[in-house]
């Protein structure tokens, strides 16, 4: 049985703040000497809602790679991504309405169960909502 | 730890207390079986009654076709639900579906209520009002005529129950049998009904007696860091004991608890922008005055999702001589500053890599 390999999503952003229309960059691979056979890896830029309501969520930006015969996938490489960030909505840290940016990374592996790593973002400079007013 | 299949097990918000797997096998065959019940019936309906040889039926047999095909159509698309989530993951469901949102129907157009920014609340609903001082006058929050609407229905659905009761009371009265058990029965639901119609009664008086509130604002959308003049004019020939206009900024999210949905509100920002007291309305005229309002620069923009929204707006309260505290909302848009800067928005994504892959930027 093959072991699943240490997964990296990174953001090319050191601070991971971005402001709206910035273009967004960063990279995955999987660490490991051996090949781990996959069948796809689904790529997405979203925000999320968190906090006391129901979750929404929409995706800005989405990318699939299919493991293909023709185009195997090879997760030792560095797969690199990018897109232009939307001007809304912006990060908010509300008291009971929070919206949250991600990177977020989903392999469909051959065996075993899928693999979802995310790397956490903020967009725009909206600070936190005070506690009472 | 070992597993227990449980039976009846408390669903708690959105936590599974069960297994996720057993809960998508029983929809499966809850479907299966519904698509089973509705293939057999129409089977037995068109060989046994509609086609048997030297049978006439009329419009009327052959529409009680609906009943088994009901159930065939809920369960196959139930069951392509079921498989489609089964096979695309959440984010991809969700790119798919925001794909064919973006489609444009030849000959269509754009709709006219689709936000200009995503996740923002349609700004056509505000802008679609030129005042008479200002460039655009304020639609007010629609709850009051709701409110009265709700009282009027149940006002007319209850007391028209009850008078069938109070009627049929009355006969067996004026026959000379009269049912004791029945009247006393009535009495609390009789009690009810001239509730609903004070209520209602209330309602419509406090609508109308309060006079109007008309506002008016300089400029839409609003952007945070910014300060906009606003006009408002109140009518109502009644001595005023306070009068107050206050700039809200809320958050509203709506969430289940067990088989209700259930909705929070928290104010994060309030500032009272106008404040008047003890001053009267004159007959035939009306209150009217200047403001400002300044929209704090680390402010949220407005969000609106189905389930969660920061909204903004203008606040007019107060309370007449007579009358008991009212209350009305002039919802605001405030756009992200970003957005003044960026024309039209209409971002597009830059895709790495496009060869085997499927790339999707809203």
């Amino acid at each position: 049985m093959i072991e699943t390999p240490s997964v990296v999503l990174k953001l090319d952003s050191a601070t991971a703040q971005y402001q709206p229309g910035q273009r967004l960059s960063g990279h995955f691979l999987a660490e490991g000497a051996a090949r781990w056979p996959v069948r796809s890896v689904e790529l997405s830029i979203l925000w999320y809602t968190a906090g006391q309501g129901e979750e929404d969520f929409a995706v800005h930006h989405f990318e699939r790679i299919v493991d293909e015969p023709s185009r195997p996938l090879d997760l030792r490489l560095p797969h690199r991504f990018a897109t232009q960030l939307p001007p809304s909505p912006l990060s908010y840290d509300g008291r009971i309405v929070k919206v949250c940016w991600c990177a977020r990374l989903r392999i469909f592996p051959h065996q075993g169960p899928e693999v979802v790593r995310e790397s956490p973002f903020r967009l725009g400079q909206v600070p936190a909502a005070p506690e009472e007013t | 730890m070992a597993i227990r299949l449980q039976l009846f097990v408390k669903k708690r918000g959105r936590r599974r207390t069960g297994s996720r797997w057993f809960g998508q096998l029983g929809v499966a065959l809850v479907d299966l079986g519904l698509v089973s019940i509705g293939v057999g019936g129409l089977f037995w309906l068109l060989s046994r009654v509609l086609l048997v040889d030297g049978s006439k039926h009329g419009w009327l047999a052959w529409a009680a076709l609906v009943i088994p095909l009901a159930p065939i159509v809920y369960g196959v698309a139930d069951l392509f639900v079921f498989v489609w989530r089964s096979m695309a993951s959440t984010e991809r469901r969700a790119a798919v579906v925001q794909k064919a949102t973006d489609w444009e129907l030849t000959g269509m157009g754009p709709l006219p209520n689709r936000p200009v920014l995503p996740a923002l609340p349609p700004i056509d609903s505000v802008v679609d009002s030129p005042g008479l001082r200002l460039a655009y006058r304020l639609p007010s929050d629609a709850a009051s005529g709701q409110l009265s609407f709700a009282l009027a229905t149940v006002a007319a659905v209850w007391n028209t129950l009850v008078a069938g009761f109070v009627i049929q009371v009355a006969r067996q009265y004026l026959a000379g049998h009269p049912n004791w058990l029945l009247t006393w029965l009535i009495v609390p639901f009789v009690l009810a009904g001239g509730w609903t119609i004070y209520a209602l009664v209330r309602q419509l008086l406090l609508t109308t007696g309060t006079g109007t509130t008309l506002l008016e604002i300089a400029d839409q959308p609003l952007f945070p860091g910014r300060k906009y003049e606003v006009f408002l004019s109140q009518t109502g020939r009644l001595p005023v004991r306070w009068f107050q206009v206050q700039l809200v900024c809320e958050e509203r999210a709506t969430y289940q608890q067990g088989t209700d949905t259930r909705t929070s509100t928290a104010c994060v920002y309030r500032e009272t922008v106008l404040n008047e007291r003890k001053f009267e309305i004159p007959p035939g005229g009306a209150f009217e005055t200047h403001f400002a309002i300044h929209v704090p620069e680390s402010a949220m923009h407005s969000f609106s999702a189905a389930h969660n929204a920061v909204s903004w707006a203008l606040v007019v309260r107060g309370r007449m001589a007579r009358w008991p505290e009212f209350e009305r909302w002039f919802p605001l848009c405030v756009y992200p500053i970003s957005a003044s800067i960026l024309s039209a928005v209409q971002t597009t994504a830059i895709p790495v890599s496009t060869v085997g892959s499927e790339h999707s930027t809203p």
